[in-house]
């Protein structure tokens, strides 16, 4: 809770929401539509930006540099493997039951044959990830995306994902095994080194994104926007968020 | 009883699968993307080398034209006959470097095609339905199609639901938006993209 509470907070701190264009700017329009908190969220991206180069970018290529691939993808399976629990109740509120009856499966497999997780032998078996969120089940709920926000450290989300967090901090079953052995701190580890690894793991496509653009906010909050879209039921849309006119577009 | 299911859907799959094959957009998209993995992706040839046979099937297979018209949306209007080309040169070019960057991340993957959609709105073009069988999970791809004269041309490529002319577009409008349209300032940016290194920076005013 602690942790939703530092993130929401400084969010908060730095408030500021963009006044909507005036006149028949379509263009501009539809820019503050997508995206009404710019302001505060460039702000947040800036200092997003400073950690990742000071510290996430050489950290992640530290990582990368003492580690074989062997050992990252052990520490990705152990990180995955502790999220199986959330995924299963996840499974369970969105009504797959199919799904959350494998989740269970893949936990059991992967803890007592995978040697805590560190193997993805349930994978290797047959049986695929559902990995999902309680901001998926919110999504498949119907409860609206909300306005486009920028997290400290965490980066791309909106309103629905960061509620989506905040339950899943105080729902963890790591945090609250942690919590009653008292030690909490150990949860901030857990993060941080979880953080070092997806950074690692997309480290590539990541710095290759940045280089090309001449503008990486505008395509980091295009591409979350977008990929969001995905989770909605396609009878909750009438057509998919790629289908535009491509033609007779302004 | 149980055996005879499952034959009977093999059979229907693999008429399925027979028929996906036969779709001519897929076969054009699978064409395209067999000649990439061969003579590109996995060709042995000096980096530059495997750049300019990109660009060759790049520049073959899109429409850069409409591509073109639609990232730079009501700016294209504006831009001049000169800036337009200019304008799709570069774009060329800038996203052959960027692809050319991802060359190395390429490991084999196979790309399996489902076959063709039609899309209401626009009855010259389809969707070809595929999947990039990457190890950890597969990466949904679609392919938007526009039939013309000459045949067929790629005007979007859609990855796990984000449209790639779609990305393009709300990054040229923001970064023209934060610099009075000024298509020739974006024009030299992408031009300049491998110098540049606070790009976040750029389209504030």
């Amino acid at each position: 809770m602690k942790r939703f509470v530092v993130i929401v907070g400084s969010l908060l701190m730095l408030g500021a929401c963009a006044s909507a264009p005036k006149g028949n700017d379509a263009e501009a329009l539809r820019a503050y539509r997508a995206d009404p908190l710019e302001p505060m969220n460039r702000q947040v991206f800036k200092f997003n930006m400073t950690v990742d180069t000071y510290v996430l970018d050489p950290v992640a290529k530290g990582y990368r540099f003492i580690t074989p691939q062997i050992v990252r993808t052990g520490v990705n399976n152990f990180l995955n493997n502790l999220y199986e629990p959330v995924t299963f109740v996840n499974n369970l509120l969105q009504f797959e039951f199919e799904k959350s009856v494998q989740t269970t499966g893949r936990f059991l497999t992967n803890t007592f044959l995978g040697v805590a997780g560190v193997f993805d032998v349930a994978t290797n078996v047959g049986v695929p990830s559902n990995k999902t969120s309680f901001s998926e089940t919110l999504a498949v709920w119907g409860f609206p995306e909300g306005p486009y926000l920028v997290l400290p450290l965490l980066g791309p989300s909106n309103v629905r994902r960061t509620m989506g967090l905040g339950v899943e901090t105080f729902t963890d079953p790591v945090y609250l095994a942690a919590e009653n052995a008292g030690v909490e701190n150990l949860v901030w580890i857990k993060d941080g080194v979880r953080i070092i690894a997806v950074k690692e793991s997309s480290l590539d496509l990541y710095n290759s994104m940045k280089k090309d653009s001449v503008d990486f906010y505008t395509t980091m909050r295009s591409t979350f926007q977008q990929n969001q879209k995905k989770l909605l039921e396609p009878d909750v849309q009438e057509k998919p968020s790629y289908e535009f006119e491509f033609d007779t577009e302004e | 009883m149980k055996k005879l299911f499952t034959y009977f859907l093999a059979f229907l799959m693999s008429a399925n699968f027979c028929f996906a094959a036969q779709d001519p957009a897929v076969l054009f998209v699978k064409n395209l993307s067999d000649k990439i993995i061969t003579d590109v992706l996995q060709s042995k040839q000096e980096k530059n080398q495997k750049e300019k046979e990109f660009e060759k099937y790049f520049t073959e297979a899109l429409d850069l034209k409409s591509i073109g018209r639609f990232v730079l949306g009501r700016y294209w209007r504006q831009a001049n006959t000169n800036q337009r080309k200019e304008f799709v040169e570069t774009f060329v070019k800038a996203t052959t470097r960027s692809w050319s960057d991802r060359f190395d991340l390429y490991s084999g993957e196979k790309i399996v095609f489902y076959g063709e959609r039609k899309i209401e709105s626009s009855p010259s073009q389809v969707y070809v339905d595929s999947k990039i069988m990457a190890k950890d999970s597969p990466v949904e791809v679609i392919w938007r199609v526009k039939k013309k004269k000459e045949g067929y041309k790629i005007i979007d490529i859609v990855v796990e639901n984000v449209s790639m002319a779609l990305n393009y577009r709300n990054e040229y409008s923001a970064f023209l938006q934060a610099n009075n349209g000024d298509v020739s300032l974006l024009i030299e940016n992408l031009k300049h993209q491998k110098t540049k290194e606070k790009k976040e920076d750029v389209s504030k005013k």
